[in-house]
């Protein structure tokens, strides 16, 4: 058999990645389900910095945020065959995200860390997660965040877990409320009152920046 | 437009407020400075840098994917694995077992249940046909459905090694006495048992002295060819004696009237010591021919020799 039958051109290269950045997300699921890895490249080059983005603001540790991203999109490979197109791709992979972000967190604290910061806490005073805020410098330069922006980003990675995913897809990664409510799998308006109080907890550990 | 409303309408709409949100701003001090703190929350929030994925984030996914495959595989068949491998191990045991169990009673089955036979007491302990015993044993063949507990294993005529009947002579006994036990409880006056057991084993022939009756003299028997083990108790009952078994002694309970033994002299009491000068042994005797002359007998402290005449 002549092997030039096997070669691409150039032409029909470009075509294929132009005609991969048009489909639709579920297209690109389809493809991907019928052994089209270029497809699956694709639905990664979509996500993958949105999905490190958002876990990094909920661990606030970017090494953790990029392994984390990466073993969401190896679950939704390997469960590409369970995906049901009713539900937007972006709120599948979100969920996926954001119930590694949870388990992640919940596994720090039966490290028993939590337990450091209660040698400090007084009498009343309301238990606290400890997440250690990552010290170590972000590897572009362009990632170099200011003042102002490490303390959002710590008192964000500091708010109760209830309340850290609802905020960080609402105010950070700029979701609707439905969207919200369908990746935390929550009703409306429980997904609306938790927002809030997210707020309002920030809004209480800012205040000397106001 | 109260507190609660405007805060509501401000989280979902920022900037885009409406005009009575914005008059109640202007009016209400509190609302005014939640407003105030949260747009500086909101801009320090938007100041925040996007974080992008590292270059080689594709290729590590895909590493991981390619590692992650057999462990996939071993994690969708580990379900199967977990109750198939164990149910199937069952399964084999299971059919290892009936295998040889089939084959044991199968081959050994007549001799190892003769042996039992001769072993058990309460089986000597059964009645003796009041038929003539030596016509009804040439009478018979290898059907033998008088006795439930010998009916399955007696068919067989293959002769095994005698360390194989050893080996499975307890096994035997256990499975064959509860049926033989029951049936005598059930018929104590059936006769047929104790012909079943010489029916046991009619492969064998037995001669007699030349002189006897020849009605009484058993000669040919259908598969007189084959050789089937037959125990001295089950030779003693051919001639009339009904043994007991006194650990290893075999002391005669009773004797059947006009039977060989009785005219030869056996009593009730005698104890059975050797037949033509070889030894009682639990052991069946494998041999297409036994010729049976004289009984050696402990009677009253005296060893005696009583030859059978007719």
């Amino acid at each position: 058999m002549a092997l030039d039958k096997f070669e691409i051109t150039g032409a029909e290269v470009f075509q294929k990645t132009v005609s991969l950045k048009d489909l639709s997300d579920h297209q690109l699921i389809e493809a991907t389900k019928r052994g089209d890895e270029a497809a699956f490249g694709e639905i990664m080059r979509r996500y993958r910095s949105p999905i490190t983005n958002y876990i990094y603001r909920f661990l606030n540790d970017y090494e953790e945020a990029v392994d984390l991203a990466q073993e969401t999109f190896v679950r939704v490979y390997f469960a590409l065959e369970r995906y049901h197109t009713e539900y937007a791709f972006s709120t599948y992979i979100y969920r996926i995200a954001t119930n590694l972000a949870i388990s992640e967190i919940r596994k720090r604290k039966r490290r028993k860390l939590i337990s450091l910061t209660g040698l400090f806490q007084f009498a009343g005073e309301e238990a606290q997660d400890f997440n250690p805020p990552d010290e170590k410098t972000l590897p572009d330069e362009n990632l170099i965040e200011s003042e102002q922006s490490r303390t959002i980003a710590k008192a964000i990675a500091t708010l109760p877990e209830k309340y850290r995913a609802p905020i960080v897809l609402r105010d950070v990664e700029g979701k609707s409320y439905e969207e919200v409510a369908q990746i935390m799998q929550l009703g409306l308006g429980t997904t609306k009152s938790r927002i809030s109080r997210a707020r309002k907890l920030l809004r209480e550990k800012l205040e000397n920046y106001f | 437009m109260n507190c609660r409303d405007f805060l509501a309408e401000f989280e979902e709409r920022r900037d885009a407020l409406s005009q009575p949100a914005r008059l109640h701003r202007d009016d209400c001090p509190d609302c005014e400075k939640t407003s105030v703190e949260q747009t500086r929350v909101w801009q320090m929030i938007d100041g925040l840098n996007r974080i992008d994925a590292p270059n080689d984030f594709d290729f590590r996914v895909k590493a991981k994917i390619t590692g992650a495959k057999p462990a996939n595989l071993q994690s969708r068949f580990f379900p199967i694995l977990r109750y198939v491998l164990p149910l199937s191990l069952i399964v084999m045991v299971f059919s290892l077992l009936a295998f040889n169990t089939t084959l044991f009673f199968g081959n050994n089955g007549a001799s190892q249940v003769a042996d039992a036979v001769s072993q058990t007491p309460t089986i000597a302990e059964g009645p003796l046909s009041d038929s003539s015993m030596p016509n009804e044993f040439v009478a018979t063949d290898n059907s033998l459905q008088s006795s439930p507990g010998e009916n399955n294993i007696a068919e067989d005529s293959n002769i095994k090694p005698a360390t194989e009947e050893r080996e499975t002579q307890f096994v035997s006994i256990k499975s064959v006495k509860k049926p033989l036990t029951e049936s005598r409880k059930e018929n104590p006056k059936d006769n047929s048992d104790g012909n079943s057991r010489v029916k046991a084993a009619t492969s064998t022939t037995i001669l007699l002295p030349e002189n006897l009756d020849a009605n009484k003299t058993v000669e040919t028997l259908p598969n007189a060819g084959d050789q089937n083990p037959i125990t001295d108790v089950q030779i003693l009952d051919f001639i009339g004696i009904e043994v007991v078994s006194e650990n290893t002694r075999k002391r005669v309970k009773a004797v059947k009237p006009d039977s060989l033994a009785e005219r030869s002299g056996i009593k009730v009491g005698d104890v059975i010591e050797a037949i033509d000068g070889v030894k009682l042994s639990a052991q069946p005797i494998n041999a297409k021919k036994i010729e049976v002359k004289k009984l050696t007998v402990a009677r009253d402290a005296e060893k005696i020799e009583i030859t059978l005449k007719n």
